[in-house]
């Protein structure tokens, strides 16, 4: 990312927000988390009597919304104006990138996902290429993506909190990370709450209110400072022209390439995040998964048609109260990341609307950590330590593998969100270009050529982690090489960014893949055979998966082509 | 390849001909499934779907932006009635809208494809219940 | 006296103790065994999310293979113990909160005699994860026969 970011970074203050403690803010905050709570404990699952009779279906709509509430994040919520903000068009790669994905899901892996019919992303690389070490890696994947995932959100919680809370002072942290601290904190407590009451999360609930602080957010902000009326979402185009040319003007900021990169690494990470695909196992049958989808880009889009609106506006009044937002200084990585609050406190809205937005963001990031860490806790308990480890293991001895581990991601994400180099939206495409690399590739050769095979899939995956780390390393992520300058390698930097490698490690590990399944062993029969059976249009029955179509089929013709 | 058929003469009432009739007397089993060379009726007809897709998909998504390295001076300038720069609408909206529209698309050819090969996924599946020798193991009618 | 007893089992080797007792008295009163597997709905959203529960609030269990293997594993050892026997097992699969689920299963079909197995835990390990053996003697008024684990080595 060749943002410019001024040296003033390292406190992560954001010029221009009104940091101190608002109690109105606070409270509303704290109403949103409990709400979530209440919804979900009011809502959480009545009890199955009998678990072989049929129960409620969910619908397209609701599965619809569970998607979009999926992907309200931080860095959906926040990160998104913020690039749009800070870096012009180089920005709309991102709103780009994550809505489009959601197309190539649809063709290619939905349904077919749908008849595979697991529990887990781990779950299906592991039975689809008969191999266990393939499913650790898919395991390790799935948890590495939710940890770097939620670093880019407790960066925005700690952002965001600095409006809310203030600076407590504590000696030896800064704002940002004593907000960043708390947070996660609370993250972790509104996991250990919501597992004691049994509340469940309410995907609907959440979806509803976070699009419509957001909504709320906007439309107050446009109409307070006069920038617009009932379409925000189409009317900042007249803004468009009197912001500096770098708002809108393509490649100033960043190049071509670059864009493309991004784009591709988004839109293909989408397809390989393993709490996104996780859906699909469930959904009621093969046309809901597909008319699901439908409802879930529709409620996606309702927020990523509006972000840019909101960028402009913020832009705009940024450079009216504050400096400049562009040429230097111009606007901080920091401040630019929460453009979303700043916009509505610069618009003159009262503390409590602008309390109200920065709520939605704090909850954005809060209810994503706390998915992602059981994602990643779940790969832990699930397909690591019961499914490799301790075949056994007893629902409590899993439970208490999980919760470990969601405290371990706990800890490892607050360790790298202390000082994060890069703003939300950077930090959470680290994760997509890993899901792009490592497991997309898996998923679709998986689904759609059945000659895939256990050692394509293997070598596959470590050349995919290898050339993820690449970059990484290369940029500093984390801090990590070289105190966070990274090897610095130029050419690696200009054509395998971090922010967008999968478009040059994709197209690699696809390679590899093949190349190896072509020159080792085609896959057992079975294995072929639960490919295909993924591909057939008929209906399966309600308690079948693939891979038991094709065990029933085998037992009763052993003489079987 | 069509050995080992199912059940399958079910009163659709529906489509007559050849192409339906063939493919529900194909057992997906023993089919290859090549995403590059599609062997069962429905399989072509649901790829042709989904690389028409995928192709217009390419197109909304990337080609504005390339557009703009094109052809920048024609697509810096600004439209009529909306008043966004060429390239912004394009990117900004022609985008994330266009895959929302080729999602829909490609939801009603599913449908349309179900209703012209008789699937109905509402109809509920019975499976007679465990131990059975049905010899196709999971397509019941 | 004892015409119905329930032995509630997740199939770990804690539940399994209590079935030699329960067949015992079974036995000995030529009474009906019910076997009861409660899949642990808060247990699964937090280890595997909650999409799962959604399945299985749907009426998926069928397809979900572990879990559902899991169930019959469980409650088919109580069944092939009690046939061995020459008692009638009755098997059954639920979802939820464990203990109101026993506690209810009791209710409705009359049980005389409820029989479970138990880790025996003390201290900070039982505060931090409880027992549902516990819970379900305070939640039903059946009587409870609880059978200790660590002894039965």
């Amino acid at each position: 990312m060749a943002a410019a970011v001024p040296l003033q970074e390292s406190a992560l203050l954001p010029e221009g927000l009104n940091v101190s403690f608002k109690l109105l803010p606070a409270a509303i905050v704290s109403a949103m988390m409990l709400s979530f709570l209440v919804i979900g404990f009011i809502y959480k699952v009545a009890d199955t009597d009998d678990m072989w009779v049929a129960g409620r279906s969910i619908g397209n709509i609701e599965n619809g919304m569970a998607i979009g509430a999926n992907w309200m994040s931080a860095a959906s919520y926040l990160g998104m104006a913020a690039l749009i903000a800070l870096s012009g068009v180089y920005g709309l790669a991102f709103v780009v990138g994550w809505t489009t994905g959601y197309f190539v899901l649809l063709i290619f892996l939905a349904a077919q996902m749908r008849r595979f019919g697991k529990y887990t992303a781990p779950d299906f690389v592991g039975d689809r290429f008969n191999s266990d070490s393939a499913r650790a890696i898919a395991a390790i994947t799935t948890f590495l993506i939710g940890f770097v995932y939620a670093i880019g959100q407790a960066r925005g919680m700690g952002l965001v909190g600095l409006y809310i809370f203030g600076d407590p002072g504590i000696p030896g942290l800064s704002g940002y990370q004593s907000m960043m601290i708390l947070f996660m904190v609370i993250t972790i407590g509104y996991l250990a709450l919501s597992g004691m009451l049994g509340a469940t999360k309410n995907m609907v609930f959440q979806y509803l209110i976070l699009i419509i602080a957001f909504l709320v957010g906007l439309y107050a902000t446009g109409w307070a400072a006069g920038y617009s009326t009932i379409l925000p979402q189409l009317e900042y185009a007249q803004l468009i022209s009197a912001l500096s040319a770098e708002f809108s003007e393509p490649f100033v900021n960043e190049s071509y390439y670059l864009w493309i990169a991004t784009a591709v690494s988004l839109a293909f990470g989408t397809c390989g995040l393993p709490h996104v695909l996780v859906r699909f196992y469930t959904v009621d049958n093969e046309r809901t998964a597909r008319w699901s989808t439908v409802w879930g880009l529709f409620f996606i889009a309702l927020l990523y048609l509006s972000a840019p609106a909101y960028a402009a506006f913020g832009t705009d009044l940024y450079s009216q109260n504050i400096r400049p937002a562009f040429g230097d200084p111009g606007m901080t990585s920091a401040a630019a990341d929460v453009i979303v609050v700043l916009a509505t406190q610069l618009s003159g809205l009262p503390s409590w609307l602008v309390g109200f937005v920065a709520a939605g963001g704090i909850a954005a990031a809060v209810a994503t950590t706390a998915g992602l860490f059981i994602a990643g806790s779940s790969a832990i308990s699930h397909d690591i330590y019961a499914n490799i480890i301790n075949e056994d293991a007893s629902q409590r001895k899993q439970m208490i593998v999980g919760r470990l581990s969601i405290v371990a991601l706990g800890v490892l994400t607050m360790a790298a969100a202390f000082d994060p180099q890069a703003p939300i939206a950077a930090l959470v495409s680290y994760a997509f270009s890993l899901a792009a690399t490592v497991l997309f590739p898996m998923f679709f050769l998986g689904l759609w050529w059945e000659r895939t095979n256990r050692q394509g899939a293997l070598t596959g995956m470590i050349t995919g982690l290898i050339l993820w780390l690449i970059p990484m390393a290369n940029e500093g992520a984390f801090g990590i090489v070289n105190g966070g300058a990274g090897l610095g390698i130029d050419v690696i930097a200009t054509w395998m960014p971090a922010i967008g490698s999968a478009i040059v490690s994709m197209p690699l590990v696809f390679v590899v893949t093949i190349v190896v399944s072509l020159m080792t062993d085609n896959p057992p029969q079975e294995t072929r055979q639960m490919v295909r059976q993924c591909h057939s249009p008929r209906p399966m029955a309600q308690d079948r998966t693939a891979e038991e179509v094709v065990a029933r089929r085998t037992d009763d013709s052993p003489a079987d082509d | 390849m069509s050995d080992n058929t199912s059940h399958d003469t079910r009163p659709d009432g529906g489509v007559p001909g050849d192409v339906v009739n063939r493919e529900q007397q194909t057992d997906y089993l023993q089919t290859e499934i090549n995403i590059l060379k599609p062997s069962t009726p429905y399989m072509r007809d649901h790829l042709k779907v989904i690389w028409t897709g995928f192709t217009v998909w390419i197109f909304t998504t990337f080609g504005p932006v390339t557009a703009t390295v094109l052809a920048p001076d024609i697509m810096t300038s600004t439209m009529p009635v909306l008043g966004f720069p060429w390239h912004y609408f394009g990117i900004a909206i022609g985008g994330p809208g266009g895959s929302l529209l080729l999602a829909a698309w490609y939801a009603r050819k599913r449908d349309q494809l179900d209703e012209k090969y008789g699937i109905d996924h509402s109809a509920p599946v019975t499976d007679p219940g465990g131990q059975t020798t049905a010899a196709d193991g999971g397509e019941e009618a | 006296m004892y015409n119905r007893i329930l032995v509630p089992t997740d199939g770990s080797e804690v539940a399994e103790a209590a079935v030699d007792h329960a067949l015992s008295i079974a036995r000995d009163n030529n009474a009906e065994l019910h076997a009861l597997y409660v899949a642990d709905t808060n247990a699964i959203s937090v280890s595997l999310g909650t999409e799962q529960v959604d399945r299985i609030r749907q009426g998926k269990f069928s397809e979900m293979t572990e879990l559902r293997e899991q169930a019959e594993a469980a409650t088919g050892y109580v069944a092939d113990v009690g046939a061995e026997a020459g008692l009638e097992v009755i098997e059954h699969h639920a979802g939820g909160v464990p203990h109101r689920i026993i506690a209810n299963y009791a209710d409705d079909n009359d049980i005389d005699l409820v029989v479970m197995g138990s880790h025996g835990r003390t201290g900070v390990r039982r505060a931090l994860l409880g027992s549902v053996t516990e819970r379900t003697l305070r939640s039903t008024r059946a009587p409870v026969l609880v059978v200790d684990y660590r002894e039965n080595e």
